[in-house]
């Protein structure tokens, strides 16, 4: 096996080219890569209809996010966080969400809160974050969507959630608490190594001192306040600029700097099109980025029609999130709602996400990171419980022409369902073999109809079971 | 953003076939070297990350020293409640029984473990622990490392981290370690238990021939293969373990639990174990935190011992604490504390027990915090050399004074 020192595509990238529009052919490996990427996999109608419209129309259509208002603006229930109340309130959290990523006419708008919410990190039930606080949270995500990064930045120092998870709402002028303002910048904007020094954070504490929650940190659903008396109005020096900055010129100064776009595209880029991107591309990407006023909508629309985009280095080269393969996978069996998401909560966090509550205030680690034998088994049962248990669907309701009774054209059909044919011709082989049964050796069908469903329901599950099915 | 990397064997590393033989640096050593002042031939390492950054000055305690009164004044500790070690410091409250560890012998705490320059950041600092380079941005840990120079007999199971995500001191060039998380029932293939499911699996989890090339593609064949086999294999394995221990039901207790049922199964030949608790990044209302972490910590380490004992396998396994970091010496406004630097560990079992290192003055701090006294790649060199009877080089950079922790 070749020694591969990163995960970023083999082979060299030609950057001059890279963000021109797409003129290729257009078939359902296509479309359903951009439904992957701009979505959570869609059904095989899902794949049809955009291949019907073509690539602009495609992306036009997944770029308007008008349609997506009608859906559950919060869970239902009281969402208590008392110790005792907080396994149902997660359950009815995660099933709000999970349903309106599995039913959505606007699953870019659910993607980019699922980005977002791995990036400006909250995390439920932590230091105190209210449940409701955290949906308003990704509310606000789902609302600037594909709106100004900035503008967005700016509303993150004033997010409750926020405010509570990175301890603003608990600071004082004779001790600023310095969470808020490392992670602005590590994490959030200019990223490790940028450029600031351990006294551009400190000043920076400073000067978001006095933003807090009416009712402090015991505010039922906290709302946002400024607090002249608890801000430090001295000069604060940051990042080379002195005067009596505030939280809002802290976030100005920081969108001056030359690392910001450089970062934001990266972390884009990153989640959209492939891990590890040439540092050519990012900046590319961020000098798009800012110069269309911090729009993620003008990097989006470019990337989603680009040459890169399509070709072979950005196909299949991202692993699918826990969420990516849950929804994905629900989807394809044409599955709309999520009666009871306990169950599908419990795999995802063997898969190792749990919405509303990433790991650590980098969000989740991504890429190779998703895989490992753990993460592998709740992977493949979760595969298995979808295609396999009586409570899943019919597969004739998804996969078509069950009524050939020819091992080889089921498996053919069964694999461009799954996986848009990625496939070896020796894996194809293994799943029709599989569909023929152990007596089977000449090619002559074995089926009939008393065990043609079952078969059909293993086929659709090994073929979730290839490589390729973990990749988006 | 940073990468990881892993790489694979050539071939298969899946189930339990037997790697190296005793050729090699580890394998000479451990000849040369087993009963004179190294651990034994089949030793085990078991580390334990307080996740968050645990406040050193709260867990070992310079409950005498005036100025830690001064700078703590909602949180300190006083000597009435302390575990007095000596007439300078003394052990949480809460570390009741570990601190009957010490008393016996079994417990080494080394002061002011840190490193040079330190960083604030979790994931940095975290980073910098897990790949022993505070420098450069290393892709493998130093114990994915070891296992990549080790000669030991290796299989899918020399590693094992018990934590939902695979931590970076895992990652290596040549090894593949498995994640368990939520026990050993929970690593298993649903589909495996239908008649003809396992061999269906034959040969679709391949990168050969793929009608399209990703960079992460042969790395899921290869985990899919080890998980399909592995998952195969150590429930089979793991089930004759018994045990009338009982541990505490909390994550550190469950975790202990498992990691003390891989080491008392002889097939697996497991020699490094991964375990994760916490969080402590007690920014705000510290004191209840991590008085409830600590008390964990050390009832589930005592549990562990128990239970290893009960096996007759407490003398070959080495149990080691770390944390990202300690929190600053002054308290904030939430009766918490900010991210810190230097804090003390543990090393835990088969060790002369006692304080190693030089304790950290609260007179001359670091821009407000604990400054190192002892580099932890000191730690980690004695564990290598000293413990495992191996050689530091290719697994950490430079060269390190080892401490006396075994005599």
């Amino acid at each position: 096996m070749e020694v591969s020192t990163s995960f970023r595509p083999a082979g060299a990238l030609d950057v001059r080219t890279a963000l021109l529009p797409y003129r290729g052919v257009w078939t359902e490996r296509q479309a359903g890569h951009l439904l992957r990427r701009a979505g959570f996999g869609g059904s095989q109608d899902d794949v049809a209809r955009l291949v019907s419209l073509g690539m602009e129309r495609a992306v036009d259509s997944l770029m308007d996010l008008s349609a997506g208002s009608g859906m559950a603006q919060q869970p239902e229930g009281t969402l208590g966080w008392g110790k005792g109340e907080r396994r149902q309130t997660y359950v009815s959290m995660a099933g709000w969400w999970l349903n309106r990523m599995l039913a959505t006419p606007c699953p870019l708008q659910e993607k980019m809160a699922l980005f977002y919410h791995g990036h400006f990190t909250s995390a439920v039930f932590q230091k105190g974050v209210r449940p409701l606080e955290m949906v308003d949270q990704i509310n606000l995500y789902r609302r600037l969507a594909l709106g100004d990064i900035r503008d967005l930045t700016h509303r993150v120092v004033r997010d409750p959630a926020m405010m509570r998870y990175l301890d603003t709402v608990s600071d004082s002028k004779q001790h600023p608490n310095e969470n808020f303002a490392r992670e602005l910048m590590e994490l959030f904007t200019m990223g490790h190594g940028s450029g600031y020094t351990e006294e551009d954070v400190r000043q920076a504490a400073r000067a978001f001192t006095g933003y807090t929650l009416r009712g402090g940190r015991y505010a039922e659903r906290g709302q946002f306040v400024f607090m002249p008396r608890r801000h430090d109005d001295g000069v604060k020096t940051f990042l080379r600029r002195a005067g009596n900055l505030n939280a809002g010129d802290i976030v100005e100064i920081i969108y001056q700097q030359a690392a910001t776009p450089k970062f934001l595209a990266g972390k884009l880029l990153e989640f959209f099109l492939y891990w590890d991107p040439e540092p050519e591309l990012v900046e590319a990407y961020g000098r798009l980025l800012e110069g269309n006023r911090w729009q993620v909508s003008a990097l989006m629309s470019t990337l989603l029609r680009s040459r890169l985009f399509y070709s072979g280095r950005a196909y299949r080269a991202l692993v699918k999130s826990p969420a990516e393969f849950v929804i994905g996978t629900l989807q394809l069996v044409k599955r709309t709602t999520l009666q009871e998401p306990a169950p599908v909560v419990a795999s995802m966090r063997r898969m190792g996400q749990i919405l509303f509550l990433p790991p650590n205030v980098a969000g989740w680690s991504a890429g190779a990171a998703w895989i490992n034998s753990a993460t592998m088994l709740a992977r493949q049962n979760f595969a298995d419980a979808v295609a396999m248990t009586p409570m899943a669907s019919d597969p004739a309701e998804y996969v078509r022409d069950t009524a050939t009774m020819d091992p080889s054209k089921l498996a053919a059909g069964i694999v461009d369902l799954v996986v848009q044919g990625d496939v070896s011709a020796a894996q194809r082989a293994r799943i029709a073999s599989y569909l023929a049964g152990p007596q089977e050796s000449a090619g002559r069908m074995n089926l009939n109809g008393e065990n043609l469903q079952q078969r059909v329901r293993g086929a659709v599950y090994l073929a979730m079971a290839t490589p390729a099915y973990q990749l988006a | 953003m940073k990468l990881a990397r892993r790489q694979f064997l050539l071939g298969s590393i899946s189930g339990l076939a037997v790697m190296a033989g005793n050729q090699g640096i580890f394998g000479r050593a451990l000849a040369q070297t087993a009963g004179g002042g190294t651990g034994p031939r089949d030793a085990v390492l078991v580390v334990i990350n307080l996740q968050g950054g645990n406040d050193g000055l709260n867990t070992l305690v310079p409950y005498n020293d005036p100025s830690y009164q001064q700078v703590r004044p909602g949180l300190g500790i006083t000597a009435h409640d302390v575990l007095a070690i000596d007439g300078s410091v003394g052990l949480n409250p809460n570390l009741r029984a570990l601190k009957t560890m010490y008393d016996k012998g079994q417990v080494a705490i080394v002061q002011g473990a840190g490193y040079p320059n330190p960083d604030h950041s979790h994931f940095r600092s975290t980073e910098i622990w897990q790949t022993a380079d505070p420098v450069n941005y290393e892709a493998t840990g130093w114990l994915g490392r070891l296992l990549d120079h080790a000669t030991w007999e290796r299989n899918l199971f020399t590693g094992v981290a018990v934590s939902p995500v695979l931590p970076e001191l895992f990652i290596a060039e040549h090894h593949d370690v498995p994640a368990i998380d939520g026990g050993v029932r929970a690593f298993q293939l649903a589909f495996d238990r239908m008649r003809g499911g396992a061999q269906a699996f034959d040969g679709l989890s391949v990168a050969d021939d793929a009608p399209f090339a990703s960079p992460f593609l042969p790395t899921i064949a290869e985990v899919q293969r080890d998980t399909q086999r592995g998952s195969q294999e150590l429930p089979k394995l793991v089930a004759g373990y018994k045990t009338s221990v009982a541990y505490p039901a909390t994550g550190i207790g469950r975790s202990l639990a498992l990691a003390a049922q891989i080491i008392g199964t002889p097939q697996l030949k497991t020699r490094v174990i991964y375990v994760q608790h916490g969080s402590f990044d007690t920014h705000v209302s510290q004191k209840a935190t991590q008085d409830r972490l600590l008390g964990q910590l050390s009832d589930a380490v005592a549990a562990f011992y128990g239970d290893l004992a009960q096996h007759g396998n407490q003398r070959r396994v080495l149990t080691m604490t770390f944390s990202e970091f300690g929190r600053r010496v002054a308290e904030n406004a939430s009766r918490g504390t900010d991210h810190g630097e230097a804090s003390p560990l543990f090393v835990i079992g088969p060790v002369k027990g006692g304080l190693y290192g030089t304790a950290p003055s609260l007179a001359r701090l670091h821009e407000g915090n604990v400054a190192f006294t002892t580099d932890f790649r000191s730690v980690y060199a004695t564990i290598i050399e000293r413990w495992f009877g191996g050689s530091t080089s290719g697994v950490l950079a430079g060269t390190w004074p080892t401490l006396p922790l075994f005599g």
